[in-house]
């Protein structure tokens, strides 16, 4: 292993990074697929569309407006330089944003779907039976939805873990606020430097197997106790 | 199927180097502009020549040769790369010569600079990443002999990057090329003194393709010279003669 300290922090900034972006993005997620999967409107596709554009957007497209619209020239990089003090170019704060955009999709399709699956008529038996609106998402919804729920975590986690072209366009490449993980592979490439480049592929790509490999167990294991417990 | 096949060679066709007076160009992407220029006027003399380029970084197009990219001329940003295609065996002594002198200054379209010391602790500084760029290390030379404390260093992957953080005005100032800026405005001088030159080296890949062989020469012709000066660029301080002896201090 040839890291040094800046891979590491490249390493500890890339899992800060994705945490907090599936932590926000769970957490936004879950009511806005609950309200899409039994929304009945014409704004719906609209709302879909642009919920799903981050899916097939180069991260070259996003990261050119994200700068645009990060410049302090404009209305949003203005007001919050004015407000903030900082800008939010070439910050975590400016990448964090990023991620959000970009790994949206992953979390938001499966949540959706395993609403839609799921269907209007247990809420409604719940409701029949007494239960609270918020009873009926503690106990009847969220556990529920946990395989779609853990899929989508590690699904977002792991997307953002990968994400490279947003972050090379935004990031300006500072050490412990930008230099992600696949960033600094990409440095010590360009620099000739293959033995610290193959210390960090090597461990991306184990990371990226064992994420793989624990969603498929997780869903599969998930997958076994919905069938074997009646619902309620 | 053969038809099949047939289509498929038709399709490739253009990629194989077949003939003797088409090449293909890597260019490093601060240069690709002048490039143009000068192809331009030289195809026009030679309407046989075919010539294809691609551009990118040094350092990646360094890699692509090293992997076995059909490049027949590299024109980097540096000598950095075509020297370590000489030690690879990769490349003839002979056959690497600087062809242009890269120029740094300091452009700051919107910040009430004059001069680069005045930079100071309200000023957001983007420069190339002083590791792979060599505009970058030219950079970190001046901040270094300056001293210059901004208040946060950006870092670009390359000049272009550097160019786009301050014209989207995501960063006040930027350590860029002369060539890149010829036409703007609010371009600050730097001495040449506070820096290593920046010599920008080609090398001839494949001594063999007569097309690519005259090209490399005509470079150093003083007409294109002329024109590589027009776009931003110093003189050389001893053009061909190194390329001959081979024997540059690093």
């Amino acid at each position: 292993m040839e890291l040094t300290n800046h891979d590491w922090q490249a390493l500890w900034l890339t899992i800060k990074l994705a945490t907090t972006t599936t932590a926000i993005l769970i957490m936004v997620c879950l009511p806005l697929a609950w309200k899409l999967a039994g929304w009945q409107s014409p704004v719906k596709i609209l709302v879909e569309t642009i919920t799903t554009l981050p899916l097939i957007l180069p991260p070259t497209v996003i990261g050119y407006y994200l700068l645009l619209v990060f410049s302090p020239h404009y209305f949003i990089g203005h007001w919050y330089s004015v407000l903030f003090n900082q800008q939010l170019a070439f910050s975590f704060e400016g990448i964090l944003i990023a991620s959000l955009i970009y790994s949206l999709p992953f979390a938001l399709k499966p949540l959706q779907a395993a609403f839609e699956q799921q269907g209007a008529a247990l809420s409604e038996s719940a409701a029949l039976l007494g239960f609270s609106p918020w009873q009926t998402i503690i106990h009847i919804l969220l556990p529920n939805i946990r395989p779609a729920l853990l899929g989508a975590a590690t699904l977002t986690f792991a997307h953002t873990v990968g994400e490279f072209g947003v972050i090379l366009m935004i990031g300006g490449n500072i050490s412990g606020e930008t230099q992600v993980a696949s960033i600094a592979l990409f440095d010590h490439v360009e620099n000739l430097e293959y033995g610290a480049a193959n210390s960090l592929a090597l461990i991306l790509l184990l990371f990226s197997c064992t994420v793989v490999l624990l969603s498929q167990w997780l869903s599969r294991k998930q997958g076994r106790t919905i069938t074997n417990t009646p619902p309620c | 199927m053969i038809k099949f096949l047939w289509l498929i060679l038709l399709i490739l066709q253009p990629f194989a180097a077949h003939a003797n007076d088409s090449f293909r160009i890597a260019v490093a992407a601060n240069f690709r502009s002048t490039l143009e220029i000068i192809l331009e006027q030289y195809l026009a003399a030679q309407p046989d020549v075919s010539i294809a380029f691609s551009s990118g970084s040094s350092g990646s197009l360094y890699q692509q040769i090293l992997h076995g990219a059909p490049y027949q001329l590299f024109l980097s940003a540096d000598s950095r790369y075509p020297k370590q295609l000489q030690a690879q065996g990769l490349l003839q002594a002979n056959f690497r010569a600087t062809y242009a002198m890269g120029e740094l200054v300091l452009w700051a379209p919107l910040a009430p600079l004059h001069q680069a010391k005045q930079i100071s602790s309200n000023i957001t500084l983007a420069v190339a990443n002083p590791k792979t760029a060599p505009y970058g290390r030219a950079a970190a030379e001046v901040i270094a002999a300056l001293a210059l404390q901004p208040l946060k260093i950006i870092q670009g992957h390359s000049i272009a990057q550097v160019h786009q953080f301050v014209a989207s005005g995501n960063a006040d100032a930027g350590f860029i090329a002369r060539s890149q800026v010829l036409h703007t405005g609010q371009v600050i001088t730097i001495d040449k003194n506070l820096y290593n030159p920046i010599q920008q080296q080609m090398a001839l890949l494949t001594p063999d393709n007569s097309a690519a062989k005259d090209f490399y020469r005509y470079l150093l012709t003083p007409a294109a010279q002329q024109i590589i000066r027009q776009q931003g660029y110093q003189l050389l301080e001893s053009q061909a003669q190194e390329a001959l002896l081979g024997t540059h201090k690093p």
